[in-house]
């Protein structure tokens, strides 16, 4: 097949290759995957109640619940079974309590917060993404042509003009441009929230540790904090 | 099938606005427009920086004689360009680095040889040299700049050397001689 089409691999893994590092990766770094993380960073910074590892393993049922005869409907027997078992000692509390944050503490610090806010993000919609990503360009194709246009007004010079002015100029520019990509941050992580618990209002309620219908209240009250 | 068409719709308007937002980037990028560029023609002095600069001559050949004696060959082409930087401003003269262009071709300086440089209220002339390939040299321009480490928004001169398409069989023709490109001579503006 490849003999009587004369088709020549080289040049199609070679034109291939051109295409993912000139137009593919400059497009997913510069175009989708900046606006999408600062977005993620975002729903960091204003929290996004984000569930704990011990959350995560007990998957909404009260604690006491998994431990025979902590509860107050429990059996007699388990009752008493409880109560004969105690706390355990306080050395092997510490101990535990150091181990855990030793191994588990940077899940629930770190990586559980970014997973939950890239997740957060990435499930509110291909409109909505599109829309933000779109707008979070368009705002720094304005700051681009703010750039070009301080070039233009003040033209070329050597390098000790743009050392002592390049930092007003910058300045300038930030004061700008900065506010209106905080802003639209701070509105599309508002706008994400609410997607997010209009979702899960449809489909039942949420994993979050709240029932249902309290969901929705909770996401824009803390979308407002 | 409507939940599927609508879901369908929202992804290629995503696609869409990805794509416009692309193109977007892509025109207002600023690493495209990294220097301002002046452009002048041969014989005519054109103002950057703190001084003026002009190319006087241009002369082409395959052999190079310097301080006396044959230094080397070629079987592509050389091009001594005499250049004049005059420090007229209060600070000295750099336009250290020069190129010459010929579309997406560069060639660089032959050997050391850069640019020009002058105090201020001096003015030097140099014959800056390039090895050139003799097949590819419509529109040659002299590119001339500062080459500074840290630098910003910069100003460069671009001088067409008026080898065109329709006249560069001559100048290959005349190229098969010997140069011999002076060296930097500096004296006070007049």
């Amino acid at each position: 097949m490849v003999a009587i089409f004369k088709i020549d691999r080289p040049e199609i893994l070679t034109r291939i290759w051109a295409f993912i590092s000139g137009t593919a990766w400059p497009v997913l770094v510069d175009v989708i995957a900046q606006p999408m993380l600062w977005l993620a960073v975002a729903a960091l910074v204003f929290g996004s109640r984000v569930l704990s590892l011990a959350e995560v393993w007990r998957k909404g049922q009260p604690y006491a619940e998994r431990i025979p005869g902590a509860t107050a409907f429990a059996r007699y027997r388990e009752k008493r079974a409880f109560r004969r078992i105690g706390p355990p000692p306080t050395g092997v509390r510490l101990a535990a309590a150091r181990i855990q944050e030793a191994f588990l503490g940077d899940i629930d610090d770190k990586y559980l917060p970014t997973l939950h806010a890239l997740r957060l993000v990435l499930r509110a919609g291909p409109i909505f993404l599109g829309s933000y990503i779109f707008v979070y360009n368009l705002v720094i194709i304005l700051g681009n042509y703010l750039d070009r246009s301080i070039n233009w007004l003040f033209g070329g010079h050597e390098a000790q003009f743009w050392v002592r002015w390049e930092p007003v100029f910058a300045l300038l520019q930030d004061a700008l441009v900065e506010p209106v990509r905080l802003c639209l941050l701070a509105v599309a992580f508002r706008r994400c929230l609410e997607l997010f618990a209009q979702r899960s209002s449809v489909s039942g309620p949420l994993e979050v540790a709240e029932p249902g219908p309290q969901v929705p209240a909770m996401a824009t009250a803390e979308a407002r904090s | 099938m409507r939940v599927a068409r609508s879901k369908a719709v929202g992804v290629l308007a995503a696609v869409v606005l990805v794509a416009l937002s692309a193109i977007g980037l892509r025109l207002s990028d600023p690493e495209e427009q990294k220097f301002e560029v002046i452009n002048g023609v041969v014989g005519q002095p054109v103002r950057v920086n703190d001084g003026e600069v002009s190319v006087t001559q241009v002369s082409v050949g395959s052999v190079l004689k310097q301080f006396g004696q044959i230094q080397d060959s070629t079987d592509g082409m050389f091009v001594a360009i005499r250049v004049t930087g005059a420090a007229t401003g209060p600070r000295p003269l750099e336009l250290n680095a020069a190129r010459l262009l010929s579309g997406d071709v560069r060639y660089e300086g032959y050997q050391l040889s850069s640019g020009v440089s002058a105090e201020p209220g001096f003015q030097t002339t140099t014959d800056v040299v390039f090895e050139v390939a003799p097949a590819l040299i419509d529109d040659l321009t002299l590119e001339i700049g500062s080459n500074e480490v840290l630098h910003g928004y910069q100003q460069r001169v671009r001088i067409m050397l008026g080898i065109t398409p329709a006249n560069a069989e001559q100048w290959r023709t005349a190229a098969k001689g010997l140069i011999e490109p002076i060296n930097n001579t500096t004296r006070a503006i007049p």
